[in-house]
């Protein structure tokens, strides 16, 4: 694992040179190669890694996922929010209804039918998980860009990467919440009480606590890489832990930290951030390997079935839902339009393929309930994601119709525009 | 001022936080939600719990290190009094299952340790002082195994409360000399790296103690063989068979050069990642050597030396890492050191400590001051190159349960339960914390009184590198 991870590793230098293509940037983007290492030598391929192994090294990964969750909370700045599109925002709204809506019923449907011989199975942590997964879409749009596309296409991919962003956000706090929902209860001596009622309340507190205890220890570290280093590790651990200790996502925790920290004044993060952002990469490859080891290939006719529902709902639903919400933004002032979408465009169909972060809820699903159900969705969540990837790969985009190709104006935010700060 | 009180309120909090969330997710979280569908994998108890365990044990080291600052003291004191305080023979916040689990990041710590120990020691130095380093490394030996020897053998005719039968008092006086050869490299190399220590005493003492960890293995082995055959115990594993011995050193030794030269071909040719790659070398030396029955330590020392004078240029960039992961590191390791230390076992047991920790220190400090004098060595090594050799190692506490374990019979007298540890075996980890305690005080003097503290130009504020800003 820790060869096949460091050869990997290795590669990343020649991958960004892959990656101008677009074959090879959709994918690494989303991960898969890692994932097939994963499988390869997995029970299912070579049988060098067991699940079971794997489990063992329960804490380094419990931390990798805090460190994931702090990585996406610390991009919560309140000015970077409010600067976003309100095109956006309503897109992502738009998203999570259409999720909640559409995946959510198929999701409750087809897990209640899947497992109804099976006592004890998690279908509500299931039914979480895959309308988390479903929230959203990838953010990489390299591989739909299309020459010639100009301003409008540009935009539109700005569009598709912020509401992908902010979109995954929101699928962690489903999961998080959800998770919670589902689970078990909290107790204090006598005094048992429901864990969707103490954990959420502590998990606040806690990344309200982390977040300034955070702070005041970056000051201390000061500018030593090695010492916020140091820092970086133990808040992530430590929330991490305490999350696992109170049957919370470590996942969801750690974006409320690093929310808090991002949003508090006093201590400079940027290049704190920066050192965080550096290991993007090299923590994708980890958990989509650890995805690839963990994977249950042998999820009969009847997942699969669950696979191309899943699919097909993605491929009919998101393209139309993201260009229904921006089509239909039109500017409402009197001020001229600031933007303009294409009519059609490859990237409406990006909006099928699924967010990266599904598979790292899908691993931290198994981290925290190791069971062949879980499994079983993880190997849902990620041939769901691979299908969507491939089906976008090839579609072909009709022209626009006479009617449809004025391009509509699409309401952006200075910032996004580039045309300086309100 | 107001920094410390702010500093023991964040650390006061962080316990209290973890407390709260143990007493509210009650005593047994993972079979608690592995209770419904058909389970995958069971996870051990402390396994879960060793996460917040880790976290606690960084940020609270990690501060304490800054308190102790505060008073002038090592941070690696701070580290130590840390993990005291929080382990399970004091408060019991990190409980016991868990530093069990704790054991890869120390297995982790120890390779990095060694990488960067083996990156400090310089070949050109080595072959240049020879002379010296044989002679304080010998004139150490010799010392220790006469007088801490000799002071055991004592100790135990006249205390009968140890148990030690009378016959069996010469053999085991001599594996305990023996242990007390051990000094801590980590210590070294940690303290040298906070104090920025630059010059010929840093070099001599950090060599002399690289060299001693290699002999001390030797020795160790002689040691339990002979020790093993008066005492009629056939003390099993490969400490009793002198043919391995070879193998062990000459595998470790092995296996160290082929990821050194690995490493350094992967720095050359690719350069990105490097803090992953490394921690996944560090970890690939510590499971293979585990497996293979080597020397994790020295292979990593090997593989840091190799790298240094082999490949220097195309290594900086890795070294440099290593020293950027070396704090989160160095606070882990001392802070699980400090939490298999047992303070109470000391107030039962002062006098034979009392006596192996001052025979200890007095037998180093001539061995050093011998050592030196005969081999011409500068005044500040002849002076103060005994305060690097206190802090016994991290190999020291293996070695203790390693003999307690293959000695077991001799070592428990009538009466003491087998879930009870044996006197003797409290005397030594007793010791071995003291020595822990007051080790980095005095070697933070030594480098402060030789002249080299403060000498390593420090980097540049930044710090970020590209190539190093991947953690």
């Amino acid at each position: 694992m820790i060869l096949t991870a460091s050869g990997l590793l290795a590669t990343a230098p020649f991958a960004v040179r892959w990656r101008r293509g677009k074959t090879m940037a959709a994918l690494i983007s989303g991960g898969w190669l890692a994932m097939t290492a994963g499988l390869l030598i997995g029970p299912a391929g070579l049988n060098l890694v067991e699940p079971t192994t794997l489990l063992q090294t329960f804490p380094l990964l419990a931390t990798g996922l805090g460190w994931i969750g702090l990585m996406v909370g610390l991009q919560l700045r309140r000015d970077v929010v409010l600067a976003l599109p309100t095109s956006v925002r309503h897109l992502v709204a738009m998203d999570i209804v259409v999720s909640v809506v559409l995946f959510g019923g198929a999701a409750t449907a087809m897990l209640y039918w899947w497992w109804r011989d099976r006592a004890g199975a998690s279908v509500h942590e299931g039914i979480v998980l895959v309308l988390a997964a479903s929230v959203g879409w990838a953010m990489e749009t390299r591989s739909l860009h299309s020459d010639g596309g100009g301003p409008a296409q540009e935009r539109l991919s700005i569009a598709i990467r912020a509401g992908g962003s902010l979109a995954a956000v929101i699928a962690i706090t489903i999961f998080g919440l959800g998770a919670v929902a589902t689970g078990g209860s909290l107790s204090a001596g006598d005094l048992a009480a429901p864990g969707w009622l103490i954990a959420p309340g502590l998990c606040a507190v806690l990344a309200i606590f982390m977040g300034v205890a955070g702070r005041f220890m970056l000051g201390l570290a000061g500018k030593h890489t090695a010492e916020q280093l140091a820092v970086f590790l133990g808040v992530v651990a430590f929330v991490a832990g305490i999350a696992t200790e109170l049957g919370v996502s470590a996942l969801f925790a750690a974006l409320m930290t690093g929310a808090v920290m991002a949003n508090l004044k006093g201590v400079d993060l940027r290049r704190f951030e920066r050192f965080i952002l550096a290991a993007e990469h090299a923590l994708a490859v980890i958990f989509a390997m650890v995805a690839g080891v963990l994977l249950d290939p042998m999820i009969g006719w009847t997942g699969f079935g669950v696979v191309l529902v899943l699919v097909g709902l993605r491929q009919t639903a998101k393209p139309g839902a993201v260009r229904f919400a921006l089509r239909t933004q039109r500017a409402t002032t009197d001020q001229p339009a600031r933007g303009e979408v294409p009519a059609r465009s490859r990237l409406y169909g990006g909006a099928a393929r699924q967010s990266p972060i599904a598979m790292i809820m899908a691993v931290g699903l198994v981290l925290s309930h190791p069971t062949e159900s879980s499994r079983e969705l993880l190997t849902v969540v990620v041939l769901t994601g691979l299908l969507c990837q491939l089906v976008t790969m090839v579609r072909r985009v009709p022209a626009p119709s006479v009617a449809e190709s004025a391009p509509v104006a699409l309401e952006t935010s200075p910032t996004v525009d580039g045309e300086g700060a309100q | 001022m107001a920094n410390a009180v702010r500093i023991l309120m964040t650390l006061f909090a962080l316990v209290g936080f973890a407390i709260l969330a143990r007493v509210l997710a009650g005593d047994d979280t993972s079979t608690q939600i592995i209770s419904t569908d058909e389970a995958l994998f069971s996870y051990g108890h402390g396994l879960r719990e060793t996460v917040v365990g880790l976290g606690i044990l960084l940020l609270g080291a990690w501060l304490t290190g800054k308190l102790s600052q505060l008073v002038k003291l090592s941070k690696i004191t701070g580290y130590i009094l840390f993990g005291i305080l929080v382990g399970p023979h004091v408060s019991n916040v990190i409980e016991q299952p868990e530093l069990d689990f704790l054991k890869l990041a120390n297995d982790l710590a120890i390779a990095l340790i060694a990488f960067a120990a083996g990156g400090e020691i310089e070949l050109s130095f080595v072959k240049r002082s020879l002379k010296m380093i044989m002679m304080i490394v010998g004139g150490q030996v010799v010392f220790v195994l006469l007088l801490v020897g000799g002071a055991m053998f004592g100790v135990f005719r006249m205390l009968p409360e140890l148990g030690i039968a009378p016959d069996h008092a010469l053999p085991i006086a001599m594996v305990v000399a023996v242990i007390a050869t051990a000094s801590s490299p980590a210590v070294v190399i940690a303290l040298i790296e906070e104090m920025r220590a630059r010059g010929a005493f840093t070099q001599a003492v950090l060599t002399a103690t690289v060299c001693k960890d290699l002999v001390l293995l030797v020795l160790f082995a002689i040691a339990m063989a002979i020790s093993g055959g008066i005492l009629g115990i056939d003390s099993g594993g490969e400490h009793s068979l002198m043919g391995h011995l070879a193998m062990h050193l000459g595998g470790s030794l092995a296996i160290g050069a082929v990821v050194g030269v690995a490493l350094a071909a992967y720095v050359h040719f690719v350069g990105a990642h490097l803090a992953m790659v490394l921690i996944g070398a560090s970890f690939g030396l510590a499971l293979i050597a585990g497996s293979l029955d080597l020397e994790p330590l020295i292979a990593a020392l090997a593989a840091g030396v190799l790298m240094r004078n082999v490949y220097p240029e195309q290594t900086e960039s890795l070294f440099e890492t290593v020293r950027e992961l070396s704090v989160p590191v160095y606070a882990v390791f001392f802070a699980v050191a400090g939490c298999h230390t047992d303070p109470a076992a000391l107030v039962t047991v002062w006098p034979a400590v009392v006596t192996l920790v001052v025979v200890r220190v007095l037998a180093i400090g001539l061995g050093t001051w011998g050592g030196a004098k005969i081999a011409g060595a500068d005044m500040s090594t002849q002076r103060w190159g005994w305060t690097a050799f206190i802090s016994p190692a991290g190999v020291s506490l293996a070695l203790v349960y390693l003999l307690a374990q293959d000695f077991d019979q001799a070592l428990r007298p009538e009466g003491v339960a087998e879930s009870e540890q044996a006197p003797l075996t409290m005397v030594l980890i007793s010791a071995i914390a003291l020595q822990q305690l007051v080790g980095p005080i005095l070697f933070k003097i030594g480098l402060a009184r030789s002249g080299d503290a403060g000498r390593e130009v420090a980097p540049p504020p930044s710090g970020m590198a590209p190539d190093s800003a991947d953690q």
